[in-house]
């Protein structure tokens, strides 16, 4: 048996592209011929061959299913669109408001529109789109946020990318309430301002999506039946979203909305924490 | 048939929803089989979507100076991988889940499916993506590195980690070869 050309690190370099029928011929024989002669490079290529084997006798079995309906609705998004129907408030939640010894009722209101900051359709559109993600975000936060990115072109910051972009600190970013923790921040190009967004994880494993807008009024869910209330003595507006809470309140000249909470309860200690002076 | 898609390619820019679906019919299932692998089936369809309302969405940035299939692919590759840095934690299940007594029980109780799935998903997406693109799809070294925007000779230097690390995590996970 004469002496090898190839050194085996030499060999195992292009060991893959040998394998793949991606080498020129003459490569190839040497590479050949020293495989034939090296037990441990011709081990290292049974494995590629017994890892190809396994790919290949194990395609995933599953069928996409057709969503072609549903790619066309959101690309269709641009069109006028109808305020979702109002869902009554749940029993659950109002049970909980009165457990909830800070809050107050103050106004209960058969429909409240919230406020629009534009009217027309771009207000029908964001309040579609944010009113599907707050139900999405009851049943698939991951889901419901991937879209919710993808339509408002999301961009995942570091806390201290947020407030160089926004030119102010978001709240939410300085301080979360105890029992949560900042999971990701996010920057949303939305049509009504630049809005920051952070989700927050609870030690549970619930999660909750926290936005911060410097606009002065806050009408993300169109004509959407609400309750408007004191939470912390602070008035603040209530949406039942499929099972869970929106909280939306002004801070200043900013407002913030809490999506995914579970009850007042939830709502009140982000307003109590966020809203004291150190937070701003 | 790159005549043909062209043509329906050309089609869809002008906005035209049938010429859309035709590319959905025609690529879905390949980008959700690849989904598949790169996130797991719970995710497969919710991203396999999000990549077509990408592909629509940015249609008219394509100039046709690749393969559509070629550019479709990067932006189904983006979304994954963007999706998995999104979702890392998630993603990653340790070995402390498995049976620890041994190789042969863990043999015994997982699929070879489910073997190579979690094996999978110990790699490093990009090195996972790399070693799907090969082995799943059958592209050869140059269509790889044109869509992963790397040399052609890094493909060969990431296919062969990719595949000794693939070997090793599931030779933990019991496997044989």
């Amino acid at each position: 048996m004469g002496a090898l050309r190839l050194e085996c690190p030499e060999v195992r370099d292009r060991l893959s592209a040998y394998f793949d029928g991606e080498l020129a011929p003459d490569q190839r024989s040497e590479i050949a011929l020293h495989v034939e002669r090296c037990p441990l490079c011709a081990e290292e290529l049974r494995g590629f061959t017994k890892l190809s084997e396994l790919v290949a006798a194990v395609q995933p079995d599953s069928q996409a299913a057709d969503c072609w309906s549903d790619v066309v609705a959101q690309l269709e998004r641009g069109r006028p669109t109808p305020p979702p129907p109002a869902v009554p408030l749940g029993r659950g939640a109002l049970r909980s408001a009165a457990l909830a010894a800070s809050v107050v009722l103050a106004v209960i209101a058969g429909t409240f529109a919230f406020q629009t900051w534009f009217g027309g359709h771009r207000h029908n559109h964001l309040a579609a789109d944010l009113t599907r993600y707050a139900r999405e975000f009851a049943e698939n936060p991951g889901r419901a946020q991937r879209l919710l990115l993808a339509t408002y072109d999301g961009q995942p910051l570091e806390i201290q990318q947020v407030g160089q972009r926004l030119n102010y600190e978001p709240t939410i970013t300085r301080s979360v309430p105890p029992g949560w923790k900042l999971k990701e921040v996010y920057l949303l190009h939305m049509p009504c301002c630049t809005c920051a967004q952070a989700i927050l994880e609870s030690e549970d494993g619930r999660c909750v999506a926290v936005f911060e807008h410097d606009t002065d009024q806050a009408m993300w869910f169109g004509d959407r039946q609400s309750i408007d209330c004191l939470c912390d003595g602070k008035p603040t507006s209530i949406v039942d979203m499929g099972g869970q809470l929106v909280g939306s309140w002004q801070q200043g000249n900013r407002t913030l909305t809490v999506i995914g909470a579970r009850d007042l309860k939830d709502i009140t200690q982000f307003v109590m924490h966020l809203s004291r002076p150190a937070n701003g | 048939m790159q005549d043909r898609i062209v043509e329906i390619v050309s089609t869809a820019q002008r906005g035209d929803r049938e010429a859309q679906r035709q590319l959905y019919v025609e690529y879905h299932q390949q980008v959700h089989r690849l989904m598949v692998r790169m996130v797991g089936v719970q995710e497969a369809d919710d991203l396999t979507q999000q990549v077509f309302l990408q592909v629509f969405r940015k249609l008219g940035q394509f100039t046709g100076q690749s393969r559509f299939g070629t550019w479709l692919y990067r932006v189904a590759i983006n979304e994954s991988l963007q999706h998995l840095r999104r979702s890392g934690r998630r993603q990653t299940r340790t070995l402390a889940e498995d049976p620890a007594d041994g190789r042969s029980h863990a043999r015994d109780k997982l699929e070879q499916r489910e073997l190579l799935d979690r094996a999978l998903e110990r790699l490093d997406p990009e090195l996972r993506l790399i070693f799907l693109l090969r082995e799943s799809e059958g592209w050869g070294y140059r269509e790889i590195a044109r869509t992963m925007k790397i040399p052609e000779g890094t493909v060969g230097s990431r296919l062969n980690r990719a595949r000794r690390e693939l070997r090793r995590y599931l030779e933990e996970l019991g496997w044989e070869p």
